[in-house]
């Protein structure tokens, strides 16, 4: 307990202060602006921090990192656009609010999740950094592959009135993601015999192309306006009363981050959208997520925020990166000579005690940050259709060529957006390609590494624990909506 | 007596143009599929400890999508307007939904590939102003002062950012 309050002393020192609260700033910026994400604005940072002692070098980082999964919530929340993927799952329901003239609650919601998610994944990353660390690693080919099938099966509960319509929308997203070399083999494959292809469609240009430049294609198509203009917009915060009704989704939301983020590859956008989907799976009400219930923002937000703590028990305890964020933050951590790994903790004990304070001090940042910028962000949506529309266009299409300096992604972002709109207007939903296009890479490669391991026999899965465990809910989660739709069909005809 | 000069209920319209639809995407489907094969026919099929190859994956997806195809194809097939027992299409009531703005919709797209191709040549501080001001102009902004200090305004704000702030690169 005096190391944390060494580490709280230290984080609290002027310099470590205005790293903390310039990393704030700059991740909610990063976090909220389309095409820029949490990896993205610590790479912008990193010649930065090579200034800056160890010590305030990290906490800026940290800050970048925790504010920019909730800055992602912002154009999520405002316009319906993720502004990083892991805010994907946030569009469901925090968007739906945003129509119905809600939008300051559903952002008070988010925010508070948000600070809440990201206490509980520092109090997780003190209390499980050594044993999580060690269950993480036992992590191999086919338990990946277990998750992400896992994952995708939550491609069930999305695919609206017509199933076969969501299932054609995953295998899309599954048949984008093959486009490129083969990660294996080096094989190009579905590149039409171009170079340009072979680094593949990009998940990025896909999330801005589905989300922010179909939504402008339907609206000059006369689809359907942004947002309502008449009446008041924003709404009122939401109440504490109702802030602490939903501590159980953001308690479960946690959890479900603190555990995904500590698995390394598995990320925050997973953790999220699973959470998102245990959250709809359990409720008594499950048809009205979607449409605007603040426990479908909570545990989401929850998700992403308890993940950026959780991503750091691996990368601190065995120096392995749970995200992208995180392998950006390890290059920081070697530029500055801090070499993570289980002597970490004993070796620079002062530096792993600010590092813990300041996650707290990062996210008590945060909370301010994001309550000062909350009329700024109803400003955003009270915009004209006409404006709000063309600079959300605008923007996409600079932050898709910032994001690796190529134009050929800005092309494929108008490609999705063509793809998106045909989809929609079809009846298609989005979020199961978005699905496959994420989980795509974790399914095939660890499917094929698995055999690969096992001399080609199955028996793989099975011998696994945790793999068959995982690929047995999966199971579950693929019928049990089917089932349960029959089951209130049938309900229903009896009475 | 059937009456063919009876107009077509406005629900049985859009019904048999979704069916239509349908039937255009189990084709499009089954012709994504069809491409995918075709193209997987050069990868290696599997790896020489008997394991899956990069073929694997691409087929068996194309495979799922031409299934899919054809049950949108069977769907299209086996579902018929509602009729009553004469034989005659029901007429139900329907909102009619808002006509599609297609040259609109082209005139965007054409305006962002332009974009898209020309600021490389310009420069996208000088080639974004001109897109914002179009977008604004096609979703339907009529206000000259709009129509010239947002654009503008949104180029400072983007060049300010990307180039000066956080040093990125723009075309």
């Amino acid at each position: 307990m005096s190391s944390l309050i060494e580490g709280l002393i230290s984080a609290i020192q002027p310099v470590n202060l205005g790293a903390l609260l310039a990393g704030t700033t700059l991740g909610v910026f990063a976090g909220a602006m389309p095409g820029l994400s949490s990896t993205v604005g610590l790479a912008l940072v990193l010649p930065v921090t090579f200034a800056l002692d160890p010590t305030p070098a990290l906490l800026m980082m940290i800050s970048i990192y925790m504010a920019a999964e909730y800055g992602g919530s912002i154009t999520a929340i405002a316009i319906g656009v993720p502004g990083s993927s892991p805010a994907l799952a946030t569009t469901f329901d925090g968007f739906s609010l945003t129509r119905r003239g809600e939008a300051r609650r559903a952002f008070g919601i988010s925010l508070f999740s948000s600070v809440s998610g990201g206490v509980l994944g520092a109090i997780l990353l003190m209390a499980a950094l050594g044993p999580l660390a060690r269950a993480a690693i036992a992590f191999g080919p086919a338990e990946y592959f277990g998750l992400g099938v896992f994952g995708l099966s939550i491609v069930a509960n999305l695919v609206g009135d017509d199933p076969i319509k969501g299932i054609v929308s995953a295998l899309l997203g599954l048949l984008f993601f093959t486009v490129g070399l083969d990660v294996l083999t080096g094989t190009p494959r579905l590149t039409m015999g171009t170079t340009t292809l072979m680094d593949g469609l990009g998940l990025v240009p896909m999330l801005i192309g589905f989300f922010a430049i179909t939504e402008a294609f339907n609206t000059v198509a006369g689809g359907r306006r942004p947002t309502t203009q008449k009446g008041d917009l924003g709404g009122t915060l939401p109440r504490p009363r109702e802030l602490i009704r939903l501590w159980p989704s953001i308690l479960r939301g946690s959890t479900i981050g603190g555990v995904i983020g500590a698995i390394p590859g598995a990320g925050a956008t997973i953790a999220s959208i699973v959470a998102w989907n245990e959250e709809r799976r359990i409720s008594k009400t499950p048809e009205r997520f979607g449409k605007g219930i603040p426990a479908g923002i909570a545990a989401p937000e929850a998700a992403n925020n308890a993940c950026v703590g959780a991503a750091m028990i691996p990368l601190l305890g065995l120096g392995i990166p749970g995200s992208a964020s995180a392998a950006v933050l390890l290059g920081g951590l070697m530029v500055q000579g801090v070499a993570p790994g289980p002597l970490l903790l004993t070796e620079q004990k002062e530096l792993v005690y600010a590092l813990y304070a300041g996650f707290l001090v990062a996210v008590l940042l945060m909370l301010a940050v994001g309550l000062l910028g909350i009329p700024i962000w109803i400003r955003v949506v009270r915009l004209r259709p006409s404006i709000l529309m063309s600079l959300v266009v605008g923007i996409s299409l600079i932050g898709t060529f910032a994001l690796r300096g190529n134009p050929y992604d800005a092309w494929t972002a108008l490609f999705f957006g063509l793809v998106g709109f045909a989809m929609l207007r079809r009846g298609y939903p989005l979020v199961p390609a978005v699905l496959g296009l994420i989980l795509g890479p974790m399914i095939e490669t660890n499917y094929r590494r698995a055999l690969t391991l096992s001399s080609g026999s199955h028996a793989a899965f099975t011998e696994s624990p945790i793999a068959l465990v995982l690929i047995l809910l999966a199971g579950v989660s693929f019928v049990a909506p089917a089932v349960r739709n029959r089951l209130v069909q049938r309900k229903e005809e009896r009475s | 007596m059937t009456d063919l000069n009876r107009e077509i209920p406005d629900n049985f319209q859009r019904r048999r143009s979704i069916f239509a639809g349908s039937m255009i995407e189990g084709w499009l489907l089954i012709t994504i599929a069809t491409g995918v094969l075709w193209d997987s026919r050069t990868y290696p099929p599997s790896l020489s400890s008997g394991t899956p190859g990069p073929a694997f994956f691409p087929r068996l997806l194309a495979l799922l999508l031409g299934v899919a195809g054809i049950v949108l194809l069977i769907k299209r097939y086996r579902t018929t307007a509602p009729r009553d027992k004469k034989g005659s299409v029901l007429a139900t009531h329907s909102s009619k939904k808002p006509a599609t703005k297609w040259k609109n919709l082209g005139l965007m797209i054409v305006t962002i590939a332009g974009f898209l191709l020309v600021s490389p040549q310009i420069g996208t501080v000088f080639a974004l102003p001109i897109l914002i001001s179009s977008l604004m102009w096609l979703i339907g902004e009529r206000s000259a002062l709009l129509l010239v200090t947002v654009p503008l305004a949104f180029s400072v704000f983007v060049y300010g950012v990307f180039s000066v702030a956080l040093g990125v690169p723009l075309p």
